[in-house]
This record gives structure tokens, sequence and C-alpha cells, in this order.
């Protein structure tokens, strides 16, 4: 059979769109695409680790005890200023990487996060203290159920320094476990640290991580597959835009659960085939001294200088 | 006319793998373009890009002469269609008769200009009998060819293919490399990204050849570009093969044309 009669017809020459501008996002297009990025900046992004710095020549399983160890003893820290150590040591070692800026990014939401907790304590409603910047005064205390409003509300000495003391403790966790993801390839981090598990977690955790972004790539895929069949003129009930968009998400949500159970099935099946005993052993796992370079040793003579000092401070 | 005029465009994905590196070339209105590469070289991100679900990172992108700027206009979707090199991706609804009638629906068709169109339509790539079958249901073939069908029911301008061949069996291929042609004569304006070299001559007036480094490498008609093995080799499409006659050896490449005798 030819093609039909209306297919051949090429009735438009030139663009007749007056004005191009970028077409209104929609809800749902939008959060997919959003959540698709995040994923893949926190996964799946090397570009950072691929920079040439002090930190991305350190080998990861080195890397992580180290971080882990100054993380451990950041939680141990009272005082402001031993919280301020780790956190210029993380801002140091991000600076010798040439991730600084880059981190600072990431910094942000954590930031925004920690002050909007961290914030309410700083103020009188919460931690009763001296006062230190006046905000507001009401003529008498009031009461709402069990809870008072004192007639001077203000940011108290004590509460803002416990404010500034978990602001900055969340900050400088977050900056060395930031620090430590930003200067490791992803995949490399993911086997780094499956190093130290058991068997099982090690294989679930590599095929976890070798199927989310294979997974990732199948939401972006229908994600552009559903923009490409978009016409959006929605001039029927049936073809109605949202309409439309409801039932591709449900479809892919469908699809995708279908396609993690055929995946799941496939993959025993291929593992069974190449011998897979339910043991997993990956070759050039156990650390050995050839694996340990000069930057290496200079990162754990360094740390273990910073350890010593803060416990030795903490001790005195 | 040009359908298409890229001038200079590059595009880096997100995890940093760069995928087009200054490449420039156009697409006549009515011609058929295929372009060729090896895996990787970022065949299937021009098309992305030609259909407006990438923006470039640098260089211009116009269409029917106008100068997108990387906004690509929602009217342009109905003359412009693409074929996903995996069918998953733009199938979702739940039968292939749905599937049919989305774009004519949107279009805002008739009833029956729809129904018409669609038949039409399962007539002529021979699925009738997946009617009512789920997408999801289909073999890789069969549901290529929804994909397919789903391009045409809007009866786009500008067609844009990405391995449409690719997971067909051979006599499907050739089924697809006739329908090509059909609307290629109506007046259909085609790009191809395909690294199936048996096809090119038979689907195209001008090939545009990308190397692994994300360039453009060549450009022109296929006979011509199909001899140029140095090329096809550079670009990693073919590969050399030595073997032994009865008294010497000798390297030849490993496509197209090649008479000797054997002793």
């Amino acid at each position: 059979m030819g093609i039909p009669d209306w297919l051949k017809t090429i009735t438009r020459d030139e663009l007749q769109v007056v004005n191009i501008k970028k077409p209104r996002e929609r809800f749902l297009d939008k959060t997919l695409r959003h959540v698709v990025s995040f994923v893949e900046d926190t996964m799946f992004n090397e570009r950072a680790s691929l920079i040439k710095g002090f930190m991305q020549g350190i080998e990861p399983r080195i890397k992580i005890i180290i971080i882990f160890l100054f993380i451990v003893l950041l939680s141990f820290q009272k005082t402001l200023s031993g919280i301020a150590v780790f956190l210029s040591l993380a801002l140091l070692l991000a600076t010798l990487s040439g991730v600084l800026v880059i981190l600072l990014k990431r910094l942000m939401p954590a930031m925004v996060f920690t002050m909007l907790i961290a914030l309410p304590a700083a103020l009188n409603l919460i931690v009763d203290g001296e006062p230190l910047l006046m905000l507001h005064e009401f003529e008498k205390p009031h009461t709402f159920y069990q809870i008072t409003i004192p007639s001077q509300i203000s940011v108290t000495k004590q509460g803002a320094l416990s404010a500034l003391t978990l602001f900055l403790r969340v900050i400088a966790s977050v900056s060395l476990v930031f620090l430590l993801t930003l200067t490791t390839p992803p995949n490399r981090f993911i086997k780094a640290v499956s190093s130290f598990m058991p068997g099982a977690f090690k294989s679930i955790i590599s095929i976890s991580y070798r199927y989310i972004f294979f997974l990732t790539r199948k939401v972006e895929d229908f994600i552009m597959g559903f923009r490409a069949r978009n016409i959006s003129l929605g001039v029927s009930t049936r073809g109605h835009p949202s309409l439309i968009g409801q039932r591709w998400a449900v479809s892919r949500i469908g699809l995708l659960f279908s396609i993690s159970m055929r995946l799941s099935a496939e993959l025993e099946r291929a593992m069974e085939a190449r011998g897979y005993d339910y043991s997993f052993e990956v070759q050039g796992e156990r650390l050995k001294a050839s694996d340990i370079s000069g930057s290496d040793v200079l990162l754990i003579i360094f740390s273990i200088t910073i350890i010593g000092v803060m416990l030795w401070k903490s001790l005195m | 006319m040009e359908v298409f005029n890229v001038k200079k465009i590059s595009y880096t994905y997100k995890n940093g793998k760069k995928a087009a590196d200054e490449v420039s070339f156009s697409v006549k209105k009515g011609e058929s373009l295929t372009i060729i590469g090896a895996n990787g070289s970022g065949k299937s991100t021009l098309l992305y890009l030609l259909n407006g679900l990438l923006r470039p990172e640098s260089g211009d992108i116009e269409i029917f002469g106008r100068n997108i700027n990387g906004n690509f206009p929602p009217e342009l979707r109905q003359r412009i269609s693409l074929l996903f090199q995996d069918p998953h991706a733009q199938l979702f609804l739940l039968s292939v008769w749905d599937e049919l009638c989305l774009g004519p629906l949107q279009l805002g068709l008739e009833k029956s200009e729809i129904q018409k169109r669609v038949e039409e339509l399962l007539s002529l790539l021979n699925i009738k009998h997946l009617r009512d079958r789920g997408p999801w249901d289909l073999s890789g073939g069969e549901m290529k060819k929804v994909a397919f069908g789903t391009c045409l029911s809007v009866n786009p301008d500008v067609l844009l293919l990405d391995e449409p061949t690719g997971g067909l069996d051979p006599r499907s291929q050739v089924e697809f490399v006739d329908l090509i042609n059909e609307l290629r004569h109506a007046g259909k304006t085609i790009v191809t990204a395909t690294h199936d070299l048996g096809i090119i001559e038979d689907i195209s007036d001008r090939t545009v050849v990308i190397g692994e480094d994300h360039r453009l490498l060549t450009e022109g008609n296929p006979w011509d570009v199909m001899e140029d093995t140095d090329m096809l080799l550079q670009a990693n499409l073919i590969h050399k093969h030595a073997h032994k006659h009865c008294w010497y050896v000798h390297e030849h490449s490993h496509f197209g044309r090649h008479k000797h005798e054997h002793m």
C-alpha cells in the first residue's frame, strides 16, 4: 500500500510563529526534570572529580577513612573554635582541590535549611538567657495553651551561641562529606565504600548504583519522548494537555516498574550464566602498599597531626 | 529553502561528556540527509538539538529560516517529528490505537478524519493486528513501527529518524526503507541518524559524517562518502582486515565492494 494522500501534503513553507518565546514549562515536566537533574548531579557528575587537585589524587579508601575520622572527631567538639577548625580544614582542602566554588554552591541549600532550623533557638522563646538584641516588646507576656510568649522578644547570647554551634557543626560535617564525594569519581566512591562492607552489601550497592544510572537515563528518555510528542494545542477534552500529562506520568511509573522487574530477572539470569555463586569479590579491593602515593602519605601525616592536636586539646 | 541551518553548535552533557563540537550543516526542504557516525559520536544528540529537546551550549540553529535561539515553539512539534532510537521513550498510552490517535487529537481533527487516518496508518505499517495491543506488550520491531506511526500521524513536514532500522528484521528493514523513500518522494524532509551503512545510499541525498571527536568529518553525496574508506576508517565506521592469499597478505576495508581473485 502506498502512502495515503493526507501524508503527501506539504502545506506550509514559512515558520508562521510570530513571537518565538520559550513555551511555559508545566509543573510535571519541571518537577521530573529537576529530580533527574538532582540525581545526576549528586550521583553521576564526574566533572569536579576530574579536576587535577590535591584530594582528587588521594586513594578513595584512605579519603573515606580520614573524612570519617574527621566527622567523628567533629561531633565531639563542644566549642566554636573546635568546630571552626574542621570547617576551615574542609574549605582549605577544597581550595587545594579546585572545588571550593562548587562546594559552596552545593552548601547553599544546607546552609539555608540549617539556618531555618537553628534560628528559632537564638530567641528567648526557646532558650532563656541574657538578651543580646531586642526584637519586639509587648505590654505584658501572652500565654497560648502551654506556650508563654515573654513581654520582650530578643535574641539571647546563649541562644545565638547554640544556634551558631549547630549551624557550624552541620555545615562543617556536610562540607567534609561533599569534599569526599566531589573529589572522587562516583563509581570509585561506591567501590571504595563497598570495600568496607560484607559481600552481600557490596553486590547490592554496586548493582543498585548501576541500575539507578540506567533507570535515570530511561526517565530522561521518557521526558524527551513526551516533549517531542506534545503538540500542546489542547483543543479536545480527550487530548487536553493536563490529562495527557497525567496519563503519561501514570504509564511511565508502570513502565519503569515493569522495566525494573524485567531487568532484575535478566540480571539474575546473567549473573547465573557468569557463574555467580553468592560471593562477590572484585579485584583490587584490598588496600596494598603499592596503592598509596606520596600525596596519600602527606594527607595521612597531616590528618594524624590534626587529629592528635584536637584530641590533646579536648583532653586538656 | 533551508529547513535547518546548523551553525557551529556544541553540546556537552551534565556529566561532562561532549556530544557535539562545533558542528555545522544545513538541510534543504525536501532533502533526505543521513548523519552517520560510530556509537557515541553524538548523532542522537544532534537530532535532539534539531527537535529543540536540548539547547545548544554555543552556536545557532535556524529552523525554516528563523533562529529559534533554543526556544522551540510548540507549533513546530507538529511540523517536525522525531522517531526515538528507543521506542519505549515515546509510547505511553494503553493501546496502539490510542497512541496513533494522540497526535491528531491534539491537532483537533474531526473524529471521522482521525479514524480514517489511523486506519490508513495501521495498513501502511502492516500493524492492523496490533491495534488493541498495549505498546509495552509488543516486540522491539513492532514497537518501532508504532512509534513511527505516531510520528506520521500528525503529518509532519520534517521527520527526524534515530536509527530507524535498528532492531528490525530484514523484511521490516526493507519495508521501512521503502516507506522512507516514499515519504521522501512525497516531499518530506528527512534527517536520519544511523550507523547502518547498508541503507545510506538507498535513503539519502546527502550524508554527513560525525567523527568520534564529535566534530563533523565530511559531508557529500552518499556514494562519494561511502567510497572514502580512509575517512570511514577514521570515523570508526568500518574496519580493515588482512588476509592471506596464495602468496601474499593484503589489507582491505570490511565494507562495500571488494573484488579480487582468490587463488
